[in-house]
């Protein structure tokens, strides 16, 4: 085999294990997504995983971007049609923290590697995303003090998330005070 | 006689101003307290150990200083400002040593040691806001405390307190218990 047909036959078995592993992901906890089921599920040998990612943890972080990327796209669908402003905040913030809720080995994941330097680093390009997105709806809203209130207002939704995640649970008293709080009459 | 353990955290409190904190280790700290490396290893086990007792005794300086700072005030929305206003000032008047402990959050432990301190936070601020009759005291105090801590590490990276970034927890506080 050439180079350049053996480094597609690798991107291939890479794009068919993360596609498994984001599939999985809907209804596995982190700790069933073994390397042996991911590849079952992406129909490759699991030696072959070794020639794909220097160790499980590499594919766990590629993992994680993919799961973060996917719940941005879908709050982006979902908001799609609704003008900018505090409502599609709203639901924008609403639809984040269910996706989180729904994904257990996401809700995993992000406990897992908040200590590994390649896990970080995807976690901070999800959350720049996400504040880019709060700041560009308190602009619109006429929010007071947009960026630094967007923010503020991402470290309390990583926060609810995180606490979500502790809980096992959604949290309604977070999410009400964090929706009452954008809901707050303003002069 | 000199407490050891006094003497090494002081030595790290110098130390974090002219030392990068991966730069940091047991024997440049016990050369500056000049304590030897057995007692360093008694008192605190290892480097980890170290930077939670420096943490705890950061965060006990905190919250002597919210405490001077609102001795006397009565309990309600300018209380909690002026003890976050402290809170944020000891941060900046501490800036070397806060930027090792948040280079050290990378450590499991000490990520645990800040966990624990949180919560106490929380509690304190929770019963100041179901004081004042918030509708969910306990969740605010724990969003508000995530803004806090998102606040101090932009003033951090600053270094300078940013009155927008003020304003913008001042208006959480003005607004953050409007009911529905």
């Amino acid at each position: 085999m050439t180079t350049r047909a053996a480094d597609d036959a690798v991107n291939a078995d890479r794009t068919a294990v993360l596609t498994a592993g984001v599939r999985l992901s809907a209804t596995l906890r982190l700790d069933a997504l073994s390397v042996e089921r991911v590849c079952a599920a992406a129909h490759l040998d699991p030696a072959r995983f070794t020639a794909l990612y220097p160790s499980p943890t590499a594919f766990r972080c590629e993992l994680l971007g993919c799961l973060i990327d996917e719940v941005r796209d879908t709050v982006a669908r979902i908001t799609a049609d609704m003008p900018s402003g505090i409502g599609r905040l709203k639901l924008a913030l609403k639809t984040y923290l269910e996706a989180q809720a729904t994904r257990p080995a996401l809700r995993d994941l992000l406990v897992a590697l908040r200590f590994e330097p390649a896990g970080i680093e995807v976690m901070r390009r999800g959350l720049f995303a996400l504040r880019t997105m709060i700041e560009a709806e308190l602009q619109t809203a006429q929010w007071p003090h947009p960026q630094a209130s967007a923010r503020l207002l991402t470290a309390a939704v990583i926060d609810i998330a995180r606490a979500e995640q502790e809980a096992q649970t959604r949290r309604d008293d977070l999410r009400a005070t964090l929706f009452d709080y954008l809901d707050s009459p303003r002069p | 006689m000199t407490d050891p353990r006094q003497s090494l955290l002081d030595a790290g409190t110098r130390l974090a101003r002219c030392v990068d904190f991966e730069a940091l280790d047991t024997d440049r700290l016990c050369r500056e307290a000049a304590v030897d490396p057995a007692t360093f290893a008694a008192t605190f086990g290892d480097l980890t150990g170290y930077l939670a007792a420096l943490q705890e005794r950061f965060m006990a300086a905190l919250i002597d200083r919210m405490l001077a700072a609102t001795a006397g005030m009565r309990p309600g929305l300018l209380r909690i400002q002026v003890a976050i206003e402290a809170f944020l000032g000891h941060c900046l008047a501490e800036h070397a040593l806060r930027g090792w402990l948040l280079a050290a959050r990378e450590r499991p432990e000490i990520f645990a040691v800040l966990e624990r301190q949180n919560r106490t936070y929380a509690l304190l601020i929770g019963s100041e806001l179901h004081a004042l009759g918030w509708p969910h005291p306990q969740a605010a105090a724990r969003m508000l405390l995530a803004m806090i801590n998102e606040a101090a590490l932009a003033e951090h990276r600053l270094g300078q307190p940013s009155a927008e970034i003020r304003e913008a927890l001042w208006d959480f506080l003005q607004h953050g218990g409007a009911r529905r």
